[in-house]
């Protein structure tokens, strides 16, 4: 379980969500984006990743965050789902942090709505929760 | 791992062995005296065999090592090469070609024994001392250890030289290649920009630049290409085997096997390309007696060749066997519902022959395995001009077929125009681009009127549809700020676009230039929006999406009949009219007289004006020094009256007149002459469906063009008229 455990961290508004280290690809500053008319609501738009053309994903819409308060200037954190990557558009980029095992909890049962698929657990920091990110569930929504 | 590896190794050499083998095998069926080719493929069953022996492939190891058995039987003379010994070595192919498929999918060898087959290699095996010895003169045994070292030798030499000149690539890596130089071009494109410095030595080196990366464009754009022979070489065993089923009689010829297409394109053509020739070869040649019978070689000819033209790549494929008979094409079409018995009767042969393109056509009598399943020569078109390419069929009916389809070299890379719609940047494919109208919206000129809610605009007298770039985006999508419509423009630009057989009109805010453009696909998420067939990055690092033309003509209802096949019928019946009725462009004047006439614009050569100063009067005629040369110049309504006093003086027209419009018409004789008319009225195209009488000579037909009657003007009746009575006047 060494890689397992290693999270790349990111702020939305001021809630804290990781993702598996391993699936991250690359974290880039924020891109000009080409806008998709007719594309469902999550996609932002597509960025020119030296020549490659990926697919933006707006995480605030996905997780039902207030889109008013985003960030004029989004991060991307370049992620890989199947052979394709995609690009979550995050407010501000954590640090890489390595979790033990006995701080992960379960989700609580009392999650609802969409939000519950999209989280795998839970790991209980000092002063605040991390959140975990399914990337393939976001993806496919 | 490591096992892994070479297992995948061997499946890919095993692949390519086969191939060969078919094609060896065809030859040797044809020439089985030929020691070459029955030491090559004694050699692959050799090879197939040490390898399966050596990965634990038992079943894979014993077919082999049984066909090598049997082979070096026939290469020791000691078994006559008969059918059924060609037959089993297919089947042996076939075996293994069945076994590397199983272990390429899931593994394992597959739990077929083939024990039918292992029987039937015995028997003939054990058939070896029924050969007469008299026949075949055993070879001694000093020869054959001689030549199997040779052939030993001969297989190391090609190892080496293989080694030497090739190596795999894996296609994603050519690909990334493909990325990264695409990546370079921008930012070569980004440098050249800087003229910051005056420098020689900066100057030089971007130069050296921008020419090496030219050049490495341009070479691994070619890496990309393979050669036409990848699918053809398959067609060996394929005809062989139809040709067999069929009982007939047929010669593959294969020209510019060479001829290199990009790989994407190569995969695309592959099904309608077998779908082409099992027809030639199940519809197209004969029976070898039927052949006979109608004084043809009873061995058909079938010829696939490739070559480059323009820019395209241009695949025929001509069978000498039966033809397409139009009749019978029409009499299927009929009963299929497709089109109606008098449209049919209307139709030329080759209108006919083309029919076989619509869909629920076949023309096979009885639905074989071999082809037709009534999806037929329409998915074959569909197919082609997904890719961009282009199919017609000729037929001379009792002779020969012939079908040519052109293609583009490469998919990747597209000619295109970039437009703009709000902030956004759009590529439309050059392919669906018929001609750019810009309109001035501040003058009296045609606008875009509206019919109830749906704008169209007249072009040249014919109503185009008109679709707002702006508007389905913004209705479309809930993002807004992006499309906002500009209430107070000054210009229109429409974009005329063409798909199949629609045409429609794109109003695009801007329309910028042209270029070459890379396509590349969008991700998963935005795969299933029909507007969008890709997109691409343009020179500024920007990413442009390229607009898919059929699926925009789809969502907005102006293409129909493929998405509605129930109104095929319907549909078909106006596109037969269409083919019924040519098409004319014709300029609409108006004579002296104020009658409206109409001339064939292919016969006008320029409009004039001529200061009526100008014109000279010799012989109650009138002419002008137009280009060096004399120009007769004529009223229409004076050329048929025969008594000449009764003419009117070209003075008179002259009267209270400064200048005068001419029509110089120059006919295919090459002689000229000039039409005086009041005014020009319009320009337009247009089918004459209704034709009234002619109410005099000189008039063809009559018809109603902008609620006026119109003459058709009968020019070859005219030019005779006016050079009678020039001569006329000359010998008076």
């Amino acid at each position: 379980m060494e890689g397992g455990h290693q999270y790349c961290t990111f702020y939305l508004d001021k809630t804290f969500f990781g993702i598996q280290v391993d699936r991250v690809q690359e974290i880039i500053r924020f891109q000009e984006m080409a806008i998709v008319p007719m594309s469902p609501d999550i996609v932002k738009g597509l960025i020119n990743l030296r020549g490659q053309i990926i697919t933006g994903i707006d995480l605030r819409k996905c997780l039902d965050f207030n889109t008013e308060y985003a960030n004029k200037k989004p991060m991307n954190v370049i992620v890989k789902s199947g052979a394709e990557a995609f690009s979550l558009l995050v407010d501000r980029i954590g640090d890489v942090l390595d979790l033990s095992e006995d701080l992960r909890e379960n989700k609580p049962d009392t999650l609802s709505g969409k939000v519950r698929d999209l989280i795998s657990d839970v790991y209980k920091l000092e002063n605040k929760l991390l959140l975990v990110l399914d990337i393939d569930k976001i993806i496919d929504l | 791992m490591a096992a892994d590896e070479m297992l995948n190794e061997f499946l890919i050499e095993c692949n390519e062995s086969l191939n060969q083998l078919d094609n060896d095998l065809v030859i040797f069926e044809e020439d089985p005296s030929s020691q070459e080719i029955l030491a090559s493929i004694f050699r692959t069953f050799h090879t197939i065999k040490g390898s399966s022996g050596f990965l634990a492939l038992n079943k894979l190891e014993t077919i082999s090592h049984k066909g090598e058995n049997l082979l070096s039987l026939i290469r020791e003379n000691k078994i006559a090469v008969d059918r059924d010994i060609i037959n089993v070595l297919f089947l042996l192919v076939d075996a293994i070609r069945e076994i590397i498929l199983n272990l390429s999918n899931k593994g394992t060898e597959g739990e077929n024994n083939y024990e039918v087959l292992l029987q039937k290699l015995e028997q003939l095996q054990a058939s070896e001392k029924d050969v007469p010895a008299k026949i075949m003169a055993p070879k001694n045994d000093e020869g054959a250890i001689l030549e199997k070292v040779d052939a030993l030798k001969e297989n190391v030499e090609n190892l080496s030289g293989i080694t030497d000149t090739k190596i795999r690539v894996d296609v994603s890596t050519l690909d990334s290649l493909m990325n990264l130089v695409g990546e370079l071009v921008l930012a070569r494109n980004r440098i050249m920009q800087f003229k910051v410095s005056e420098d020689t030595a900066y100057l030089s080196s971007t130069h050296k630049l921008n020419l090496v990366t030219s050049e490495l464009q341009t070479v691994i754009m070619k890496t990309r290409l393979q050669e036409i022979n990848n699918i053809w070489s398959k067609f060996h065993r394929m005809v062989r085997d139809l040709a067999v089923a069929k009982k007939k009689s047929v010669n593959l010829v294969l020209e510019g096997k060479e001829t290199e297409l990009d790989r994407t394109i190569i995969e695309a053509i592959n099904d309608p390309l077998v779908h082409l020739v099992r027809n030639s070869i199940d519809h197209g040649i004969e029976t070898p007696a039927q052949r006979r019978k109608n004084g043809k070689p009873p061995m058909g000819t079938l010829r696939l060749s490739a070559f480059h033209e323009g820019g395209q790549v241009n695949i025929e494929i001509f069978d000498d066997g039966a033809g397409i008979d139009p009749e019978k094409i029409k009499e299927k079409a009929i009963s299929k519902g497709i089109i109606s018995i008098e449209k049919a009767a209307q139709l030329s042969p080759q209108e006919s022959i083309n029919l076989i393109f619509k869909s629920g056509f076949s023309t096979a009598k009885t639905v074989t395995n071999i082809s037709g399943r009534g999806v037929g020569m329409d998915i074959v078109k569909t197919n082609i001009e997904k890719i961009g390419g282009s199919i017609e069929i000729h037929s001379k009916p009792g002779e020969n077929s012939f079908v040519r389809i052109k293609i583009p070299l490469t998919l990747a890379i597209v000619p295109a125009l970039i437009v703009s719609s709000g902030i956004q940047k759009y590529a439309i494919p050059q392919l669906n681009l018929l001609e750019l109208v810009r309109l001035e919206l501040d003058d009296n000129k045609t606008q875009i009127e509206m019919v109830h809610n749906a704008p169209v605009f007249r072009l040249r007298g014919k109503l185009l549809q008109i679709i707002y770039l702006d508007r389905i985006f913004r209705e479309g999508s809930g993002k807004n700020g992006t499309h906002q419509l500009n209430g107070n423009k000054k210009t229109l630009n429409i974009v005329v676009l063409k798909s199949g057989n629609h045409e429609f009109g794109l109003v695009v805010d801007e329309v910028h230039n042209t270029q070459d453009i890379v396509v590349k696909s969008l991700g998963k998420k935005l795969k299933n929006i029909n507007y969008f067939s890709g997109a691409t990055i343009l020179g500024d690092g920007a990413i442009a999406l390229i607009l898919d033309i059929l699926g925009i003509g789809h969502n907005n209802n102006i293409i129909s009949d493929v998405l509605h096949k129930d109104d095929s019928g319907a549909k078909t019946k106006s596109n037969i009219q269409k083919l019924n009725v040519e098409k004319q462009t014709l300029l609409l004047i108006s004579d002296l007289m104020d009658n409206q006439m109409a001339i064939p614009l292919n016969t006008v050569a320029r409009l004039e004006e001529f200061l009526c100063s100008k014109i000279e009067i010799s012989g109650n005629k009138a002419f002008i020094q137009y280009r060096n040369k004399i120009l007769p110049l004529i009223v229409l309504s004076n050329v048929f009256i025969e008594d000449e006093l009764k003419k009117e003086p070209p003075e008179k027209f002259l009267e209270n007149k400064e200048t005068l419009k001419v029509v110089v018409v120059k006919l295919k004789s090459g002689k000229s002459f000039g039409i005086i008319v009041d005014k020009i009225i319009d320009i337009l195209e247009t089918e004459i469906i209704d034709k009234g009488p002619a109410p005099r000579k000189g008039v063809l037909y009559t018809f109603v063009m902008k609620k006026h009657i119109t003459e058709m003007i009968d020019f070859d009746n005219i030019v005779n008229k006016v050079e009678s009575q020039l001569i006329a006047i000359g010998t008076n």
